[in-house]
C-alpha cells in the first residue's frame, strides 16, 4: 500500500512535466518524423534557410502576438497589416529607397494605434474590432495599390540570411525580457487574467491593452517590410491569411486562449518553428495539399485539447 | 527535461545538417543531350495542389504529361499563388536541387527576383498564362540566359473577341466580372474589354474583382440584377471562384433571368455543356487551360535537357483561344481535355514536342502544331 501511494505523485509528476513540455516533445516529434519521410532533406543546409524564412514571417508575429494573447485578446488583422504596411513601403520606394523600411513600419504602428484604441478606448471586442479593421485596411490597400507595386531589385540585399537571423535574435531578446521580466509583460498579463484586479493593482489597464496592440502592429510593419523585399512587390495579396498561420502557430506551441498568466513566450517560438517545420516537411516528404490541409486542421485540434486552459477558460474573447 | 530536449533537438538538427552538406553544385548553361534519351532531371511546379477543380488537375496533369514524356520527374509544391508565398516555393524548389521551375506569376514585379534566385543557383526557369507587360521587366527577363520562355494566350484579342461575339449576339449593357487588379491577366482581360465594347458601340454597366468564394459570386450576380435592370449580358473574364458558372447561373434562375441574360465565359469549366443545352449559357473562349501550361512545361525541358526549341534568347509562344458554343462540343471538352488522357499523351509529346527525338522542332513547327489544336483534334486523335 505504501509502495502504491509513493508511486501515485511521481505518475502525476511524470504527467504534469509531459504536459508542461508537450509543445517541446511536438516540435521534436515533427523534425524527426519530416526528417525520415524527407529522406533526410528537412534538414539540408538549404532547407534549413527555407524553414528559417518561413519561421521568420510566422515566428516574429507569434512573439509580439504573446503580448496580446496575454491580455485575452486576439489580432485578426496582422496580415492584412503585413500587406498593407509592405504596399506603403512600396509606394515610398518611389520617392527614396532609405524611406521604405521607416513608412513600412510607422504605417504598421498606425493600424496597431487604431486597433488598440478600437479595442481599449470604444470597448469592440477584438475578435470584432480587428476583423473589421483586416477588411478596411485590406481594401485600402487593393484601393492604394489598384494592382501590384515593385520595388528595384537592390532591395533584395536586405534579404539576407545573416540580416534577417540578427534581426529575428534581436526582436527575440528584447520582446522576450519585455514579456519575462519588465513590468509591461507582467501588467499584460495581469490584465489577461483579471482587469478589474489589475485595475485595482494600480495597472493602466487601456494603456496596457492600447500598447499591446501598436507593438503588433509595430512588428507586423516590419515583417510587412522583409515581406517586400523578398519578393520584390506588393500587391493586394501580400500576407493573406497569415494571421491563422499565426495562431495556429501560437495554439501549436500550446498558447492558451484565455490569456492570463498562463502564458508562456517559448509557445511562441517553439510553436512558429514547429509550423515551419511541419509546413517544409509535409511538401518535402510530398504529401498532397488537401492531405495538408486536414493535417494542420488534426493538429489544431489536438494542440488547443492539450493546452486548453479549463480552469480559466470562463470566456474566450 | 526542457535542457535535455533542447539538446535532442539540437543533435538531431545537427546531425541532418551534415547529411544534407552534400550537393548544391550550379548547372552547366550550355550542356549538349548525348545518347538514347535524355539525362535524368526534375522540374519544380508550386501549384495549389488542394484543388478540387477538374480544370486545375487537368493543368497539373498537362505540366507532368510533358515533363515524364522527355524522362524527367515533376516536383509539386503548395502554393496559393500569391507572390510572397511564389519566392517560397521557388526557394524550397531550389534547395530540392531542381534543374528547371515552371510557374504562374502573379504580377511582373516578382519575376526580377525570380531570375535573381534562379541565376544564383543555376536553375532555368520558364512561366506560363501569364506575359510581361512592364517593358523594363520584360527586357530584362528576356536576357537572363536562366529564363527559358514561356507560352500564354492573346488576353486582351481574346476579352475583346467574346465581347464583340456577345454584342452580336444581342448584348447592348453588359456586367464583367475578373480576377483581381494588377494580375497581369486580368488586366490585360480588362483593356480588351473595353476595347471591345468600344468597337462594338455597348454599355459596360459594371466590373467586379476578386471574388473567391461562391457566396460572394451569388451577392455580386443579384446586386447587378437589383442595381441595373437593363442589364442584359454578362461576362465572366476570370475568376478564381470555383462552381462559378452555376453560381451565376443559379442567381439568374432565381431571379427569373436564366435565359433572358446572355452568359459569357473566358476559360472553359466542366460545367458549361448543362447550361448550353438548356440555353442559359451562351458561349466561351478558352481551352489554353490545358495547352499553355503543357507547351511552357515543353519550352522549360526542352532547355533543361539542352534541346532548346529556339537558340539564341527565351522561346516566347502565344496560343489561340478555341471558341465554344454547343453542348457536344461541351461534352468532348469534359471528355477529352478534363478527362484521364490529357490533350497530348506522351507519345504525342516525345514525337511533336520534344526536340531530343524530333529535330525540326522549333518555333514555327510548334506554331504549325498549335494551328492544328482544337477541340474536334483532340478527339480526332484519342478517339480512335
Amino acid at each position: 500500500m505504501k509502495e502504491k501511494r509513493r508511486l501515485r505523485p511521481d505518475g502525476r509528476k511524470v504527467q504534469a512535466l509531459l504536459m508542461n513540455n508537450i509543445s517541446f516533445i511536438g516540435l521534436i516529434l515533427v523534425v524527426v518524423l519530416f526528417e525520415i519521410l524527407s529522406e533526410g532533406l528537412l534538414l539540408g543546409k538549404r532547407n534549413l534557410m527555407n524553414i528559417f524564412n518561413n519561421f521568420f514571417t510566422i515566428g516574429m508575429i507569434s512573439m509580439v502576438y504573446t503580448f496580446v494573447l496575454s491580455i485575452g485578446e486576439l489580432d485578426l488583422s496582422v496580415g492584412a497589416i503585413v500587406g498593407f504596411s509592405a504596399a506603403m513601403g512600396a509606394f515610398a520606394s518611389k520617392i527614396s529607397l532609405w524611406l521604405i523600411l521607416p513608412v513600412a513600419v510607422l504605417s504598421g504602428i498606425a493600424i496597431g494605434l487604431l486597433n488598440g484604441f478600437t479595442i481599449a478606448r470604444l470597448r469592440v471586442e477584438s475578435f470584432i474590432g480587428t476583423l473589421a479593421m483586416s477588411f478596411v485596411v485590406r481594401g485600402l490597400t487593393t484601393w492604394f495599390l489598384n494592382g501590384s507595386v515593385g520595388v528595384p531589385i537592390q532591395m533584395r540585399y536586405f534579404d539576407k540570411d545573416w540580416i534577417k537571423v540578427t534581426v529575428a535574435v534581436i526582436t527575440m531578446v528584447i520582446l522576450y525580457f519585455t514579456f519575462e521580466r519588465c513590468s509591461f509583460g507582467k501588467h499584460c498579463r495581469a490584465v489577461g487574467a483579471s482587469k478589474e484586479a489589475a485595475r485595482q493593482s494600480g495597472v493602466k489597464v487601456e494603456s496596457v491593452r492600447l500598447l499591446a496592440f501598436t507593438l503588433c502592429g509595430l512588428l507586423s510593419g516590419l515583417v510587412g517590410f522583409f515581406t517586400l523585399i523578398r519578393a520584390c512587390t506588393a500587391s493586394s495579396n501580400t500576407g493573406n491569411a497569415l494571421e491563422f498561420d499565426v495562431l495556429l502557430a501560437v495554439l501549436f506551441g500550446g498558447m492558451p486562449l484565455t490569456g492570463g498568466w498562463t502564458v508562456r513566450f517559448r509557445a511562441a517560438v517553439i510553436g512558429s518553428l514547429a509550423m515551419a517545420v511541419l509546413k517544409s516537411g509535409m511538401s518535402l516528404a510530398g504529401i498532397d495539399g488537401l492531405i495538408q490541409q486536414v493535417v494542420q486542421g488534426a493538429i489544431l485540434v489536438i494542440a488547443v485539447a492539450l493546452s486548453f486552459d479549463r480552469k480559466n477558460a470562463a470566456v474566450i474573447k | 527535461m526542457k535542457k535535455f530536449l533542447a539538446l535532442l533537438l539540437v543533435a538531431v538538427m545537427a546531425f541532418g545538417l551534415l547529411a544534407g552538406c552534400s550537393n548544391s553544385d550550379k548547372k552547366d548553361p550550355d550542356k549538349k543531350p548525348s545518347g538514347d534519351a535524355p539525362a535524368a532531371f526534375k522540374i519544380g511546379f508550386p501549384w495549389d495542389t488542394a484543388s478540387t477543380d477538374p480544370t486545375w488537375i487537368s493543368i497539373h496533369k498537362s505540366v507532368k504529361a510533358a515533363v515524364e514524356a522527355a524522362g524527367g520527374e515533376l516536383i509539386t509544391v503548395k502554393t496559393d499563388l500569391t507572390a510572397d508565398t511564389l519566392i517560397n516555393n521557388i526557394s524550397e524548389l531550389i534547395s530540392r536541387n531542381v534543374d528547371g521551375i515552371l510557374f504562374m506569376p502573379a504580377a511582373d514585379s516578382m519575376l526580377p527576383t525570380v531570375d535573381a534566385m534562379c541565376a544564383e543557383a543555376g536553375v532555368y526557369w520558364a512561366t506560363m498564362f501569364r506575359t510581361i507587360s512592364d517593358d523594363n521587366i520584360r527586357k530584362q527577363v528576356y536576357d537572363s540566359k536562366w529564363f527559358a520562355g514561356s507560352c500564354n494566350e492573346d488576353d486582351e484579342q481574346c476579352a475583346s473577341n467574346i465581347v464583340k461575339k456577345m454584342a452580336q449576339m444581342g448584348v447592348k449593357n453588359l456586367c464583367c466580372i475578373n480576377i483581381a487588379k494588377g494580375d497581369t491577366s486580368s488586366d490585360l482581360r480588362d483593356k480588351g474589354a473595353a476595347k471591345g465594347v468600344k468597337e462594338a458601340g455597348i454599355n459596360l454597366l459594371n466590373t467586379t474583382y476578386g471574388i473567391t468564394v461562391e457566396t460572394d459570386m451569388t451577392k455580386t450576380i443579384e446586386s447587378y440584377i437589383a442595381a441595373y435592370p437593363e442589364m442584359d449580358g454578362i461576362l465572366l473574364l476570370g475568376t478564381y471562384c470555383p462552381g462559378a458558372l452555376p453560381t451565376i447561373e443559379k442567381a439568374l434562375a432565381d431571379h427569373g433571368k436564366a435565359g433572358k441574360v446572355t452568359v459569357g465565359r473566358i476559360d472553359f469549366d466542366a460545367t458549361m455543356g448543362d447550361y448550353l443545352k438548356d440555353g442559359s449559357f451562351h458561349v466561351s473562349y478558352g481551352g489554353q487551360q490545358q495547352i499553355d501550361p503543357m507547351m511552357s512545361a515543353v519550352i522549360l525541358v526542352n532547355k533543361v535537357i539542352g534541346t532548346p526549341i529556339k537558340e539564341d534568347g527565351p522561346s516566347v509562344i502565344i496560343t489561340p483561344y478555341l471558341e465554344l458554343t454547343s453542348a457536344e462540343e461541351a461534352a468532348d471538352y469534359n471528355k477529352y481535355f478534363l478527362g484521364d488522357t490529357t490533350i497530348y499523351n506522351e507519345e504525342e509529346i516525345r514525337k511533336l514536342m520534344i526536340k531530343f527525338y524530333n529535330k525540326d522542332i522549333n518555333e514555327d513547327y510548334i506554331y504549325k502544331l498549335l494551328d492544328t489544336f482544337s477541340v474536334a483534334d483532340v478527339v480526332a486523335r484519342h478517339s480512335k
